[in-house]
């Protein structure tokens, strides 16, 4: 009898994987196209599945957990990884006891992110494997292999998703789950304590576990070649955009990092032509390059550098797009901060104070920068605000405000708000406390004071946390009395004494409806 | 069988991506290979969302490629204007007539587009349009205009009913299920 299938997205399909591969602890920080994984996990999940404060958190909190022995995995969008870059590096030359990998989402596109950073040279970086499959059964499956190898290589192994992948739903056959590890956490100071009489070793050793590298990993790359003349080489979901061509077209399919290079050779020669067809950047076309003198791909300027690749960019090639019938100039839907949302009436008040700029962060309140609102003047990263804030008011620019979310500010506010106090800036800092992470999906923080799993704990108390930061004026407001809150704002912002924090309090609408 | 494309727009909060989620599901069911698509990155804000629904005997590419799209599910009717790109040509099109103004525009009700189904007309798709959300209504709730969507789109695809009937149980929250089933067949009804 056929097995059954579900339909699983590939956020479910790798959650899925990891319980199948006997899984015991999952972390991660939610951040769209990831944040269904560890939603999954949490409830269908018996162990541990848990919202870290931020990614570098997450990562460590996963280390830590395989060096008892038990298999870990920590899931992150593409810029988690910047954040837990410092472990990340590193835990490659240390390694792991437990099965341990490493989940990252790639957003070609950015259709909700601030870049579109390719995870693959971020693996290449820290010199670690990386599977990229094509679809969710491919995801699970890839899982599964990638915490046996990690366990065979003491390495952290890695899987890249897209957010083409993550969110697509596609057929999977479930597996057996297989038994957790035992515990057996063991002191091993030679091999997991970084320092410098260490380190240059360690380092020799993952160097020379490449090659076992590639030779295990050899059977995720296939060719499906006959009599074609033409080729395409396809990384990971692109696969796909090319077996609609594969009977033109010989397709060299790649789901696994680091490959061996005669891998490419041996497929494009002979061939007259060869495409590569990847998302993010020209990886392995810079590799193809250097074996065949007709590669067409993002550095020729065949598929576009930027953005993202999709299934029409082979057909833009091969001139056989249909183009249907356009209806131009219509009005845009673009996203807005919701009905009833206390963060407009905040800006509302923020713009009738007239801050000379405005630092913003990262969250639903971002939308701020948009018309009518227009209220945020820079936007960098997770946690950028208070610190950018602190540096324009350093060169004695007056009336300098900053505007960051209540789990932003639990991710990576808390270090620039000491450092602000600590180098006595003399700026105003909002901290927009909708009491939840909203914009991913309303997942809870230690502010909210309930886990990823539900279970009630104790609230962490942010006006506490500013006060032990060195704060010495932290005022807690409602946004929607905006009268009140406008001339709050102008007080702060005419005072030079240091670091001004206040909160603006007002759960977010779409939770209070639940 | 051919790889049969389906294309599902709307806006954030209008149960698009649990029409997509039903669709695939009876997919799947039916015995088809299946990928669908959910492009909702900042939906519940309002947003355009679209879901890609392809299935058939092998599908790859888990978008509809442009200019591929067999069928249009709207749930409203600028969104089905917005993705007329993404159809092939006479593609058949299910449209809730239905307005909804794009935030910031909700004081210049001239900049929505008029007489949305003559265009569509004129392009030459085959279109289905019918106000939904009456028809929810009046089984129960406006928010089951999806389901009566579906249930138009659903007398064009090789889907048995029994099948439509069966994964609708199973995707609605319990209490609802008579008033979802109700909604289906008004909506095969009238197609």
């Amino acid at each position: 009898m056929a097995q059954k299938k579900e339909l699983m997205t590939g956020n479910e399909a790798i959650a899925r994987g990891a319980i199948e591969a006997g899984l015991s602890y999952a972390t991660s920080y939610p951040g769209t196209p990831a944040t269904e994984i560890l939603e999954y996990l949490a409830k269908n999940f018996k162990g541990r599945a848990e919202w870290s404060v931020n990614e570098k958190v997450a990562y460590e909190t996963a280390v830590g957990a395989s060096y008892t022995g038990r298999r870990a995995m920590v899931s992150m969008k593409h810029v988690g990884l910047n954040v837990a870059a410092d472990p990340f590096m590193t835990s490659a030359y240390l390694g792991n006891k437990g099965g341990f990998v490493v989940v990252v989402a790639d957003d070609p596109g950015a259709y909700s992110s601030q870049n579109e950073q390719d995870t693959r040279i971020f693996a290449r970086f820290a010199k670690v494997a990386l599977f990229e499959p094509s679809d969710s059964q491919e995801a699970k499956d890839f899982i599964i292999a990638a915490f046996d190898l990690s366990e065979k290589y003491k390495m952290p192994v890695m899987l890249r998703s897209l957010t083409k992948l993550s969110h697509t739903a596609s057929p999977v056959i479930e597996g057996e789950v297989r038994e957790e590890n035992k515990l057996a956490l063991q002191k091993d100071p030679s091999q997991l304590i970084a320092v410098p009489s260490n380190v240059v070793r360690l380092h020799k050793e993952l160097v020379e576990k490449q090659t076992g590298l590639m030779a295990d990993g050899a059977v995720y790359n296939s060719i499906f070649k006959d009599k074609q003349k033409k080729g395409i080489i396809a990384c990971g979901i692109a696969y796909n955009y090319a077996m609609e061509y594969a009977d033109e077209y010989a397709v060299l399919k790649i789901s696994f990092y680091p490959f061996s290079e005669s891998l490419v050779k041996d497929f494009v020669s002979g061939l007259e032509e060869v495409i590569v067809l990847e998302e993010g950047e020209p990886v392995v076309e810079e590799i193809a390059r250097k074996f065949h003198g007709k590669v067409k791909g993002k550095i020729t300027g065949e598929i576009n550098r930027v953005g993202e690749t999709g299934p029409d960019a082979l057909a833009k090639y091969f001139k056989k797009q249909v183009k249907g019938a356009e209806v131009k100039d219509l009005p845009r839907r673009p996203p807005v901060l919701c009905p009833g949302c206390g963060h407009r009436e905040l800006y509302k008040a923020l713009k009738a104070a007239k801050p000379v700029f405005t630092a913003g962060d990262i969250g639903c309140y971002t939308l701020g920068c948009n018309p009518p609102l227009e209220a945020l003047d820079s936007c960098l990263c997770m946690g950028a605000s208070i610190s950018k804030a602190a540096g324009i008011a350093g060169q004695g620019i007056k009336r300098i405000a900053c505007v960051i979310g209540d789990s932003t500010f639990m991710h990576m506010g808390i270090p620039a708000l000491i450092s602000a106090v600590y180098n006595r800036a003399n700026i105003t800092v909002l901290i927009l406390d909708n009491s939840s992470t909203a914009m991913t999906g309303h997942q809870p923080t230690p502010l909210t004071g309930v886990t990823a799993k539900g279970v009630e704990v104790p609230r962490v108390i942010l006006e506490d946390l500013c006060k032990a930061s060195g704060v010495t004026s932290v005022t807690v407001i409602d946004p929607i009395n905006v009268e009140a809150a406008t001339a709050l704002i102008e007080e702060k912002l005419g005072k030079e004494n240091g670091v001004n924090v206040i909160i603006a309090r007002r759960p977010c609408v779409l939770s209070r409806k639940r | 069988m051919q790889t049969i494309n389906v294309l599902i727009t709307g806006v954030g909060g209008q149960g698009t991506i649990l029409a997509g989620r039903i669709l695939a599901k009876c997919a799947l069911e039916s015995g088809f290979d299946v990928k669908s698509n959910e492009l909702h990155g900042m939906a519940q804000r309002g947003g355009s969302v679209t879901c890609h629904v392809r299935f058939g005997d092998k599908v790859f590419s888990p978008m509809i490629p442009s200019g591929e799209a067999d069928f249009m599910l709207a749930m409203e009717e600028l969104e089905a204007l917005r993705y007329l790109s993404h159809m092939k040509k006479g593609a058949s099109i299910v449209m809730n007539k239905r307005n909804i103004m794009p935030a910031g525009l909700e004081n210049k009700t001239d900049a929505y587009p008029q007489e949305i189904q003559k265009k569509i007309e004129e392009l030459r798709f085959k279109i289905s349009a019918l106000d939904a959300q009456k028809i929810a209504r009046d089984c129960g709730s406006i928010k089951i205009e999806n389901i009566v969507l579906l249930g138009v789109l659903s007398k064009q695809l090789p889907i048995k009913e029994e099948i439509w009937k069966e994964v609708i149980k199973t995707a609605v929250p319990p209490k609802t299920i008579e008033m979802n089933l109700q909604a289906f067949e008004k909506g095969r009804l009238t197609a």
